[in-house]
């Protein structure tokens, strides 16, 4: 393992208070490209469970017209 | 018995009357099936991320409940045929929701209001006695 990789933690395992829900869009679409496509945990640093919990909650966002699936209209 | 949460959106123009009596029919649906419902507020009125049947927002309602999956089956279907709901998604919970608790809160605002009003008539009274000492 490099040392540059290790540096990049996982954002929800290091605040355990940030919860990955659907319902709260602002901390989600931060992991979401301006295309709408979602980000791989790879760039952003998101650790594979939390990665998991993160695509689940962003599709159902995404069903329920809290997210668009085009990310047309919004930027961050 | 697991804990469901049901979220569905309602058309944005609505008044409250009409709101809490889409509320309360999809709250009976509900209980149809002798299910326990924990929680049932409106959560907001939102921006929709794209337009669902040429409207651009929304009023959500969230509701947790616990049932049996066959019953949250025919809740789906009964939704779907409902025309005042818009759109509507149901999701499996793995904990237990916290139990909102409304009333308690507004209860708790209306008598601090009530405090706050008392204490103000009571200044207002030793200002006024006061007043009226230093002019006698």
């Amino acid at each position: 393992m490099s040392v540059i990789g290790r540096g990049n933690v996982c954002k929800f395992c290091e605040d355990k208070t940030i919860i990955i829900d659907y319902k709260n869009v602002r901390t989600i679409k931060k992991f979401v490209n301006e295309q709408g496509k979602i980000i791989p945990g790879r760039v952003t640093g998101v650790c594979a469970k939390c990665q998991r919990k993160l695509t689940r909650s962003i599709k159902r966002a995404r069903n329920i017209a809290l997210m668009s699936y085009t990310g047309d209209g919004f930027s961050y | 018995m697991r804990y469901y949460e049901t979220i569905y959106i309602i058309h944005p123009d609505f008044e409250d009357s009409r709101l809490d009596e889409i509320k309360s029919n999809v709250e009976n649906q509900i209980k149809k099936e002798c299910e326990e419902i924990l929680n049932s507020y409106i959560w907001g009125k939102r921006r929709l991320a794209y337009n669902i049947n040429n409207i651009s927002y929304g009023t959500y309602i969230i509701t947790h409940y616990s049932a049996k999956k066959s019953h949250v089956k025919e809740l789906n279907s009964w939704m779907e045929i409902q025309e005042n709901i818009l759109a509507h998604m149901t999701v499996r919970l793995d904990e237990s929701p916290v139990v909102r608790e409304i009333n308690k809160d507004t209860k708790l605002k209306l008598s601090d209001k009530g405090n706050e009003n008392k204490e103000i008539k009571i200044k207002d009274d030793a200002e006024i006695k006061k007043a009226l000492e230093v002019k006698e």
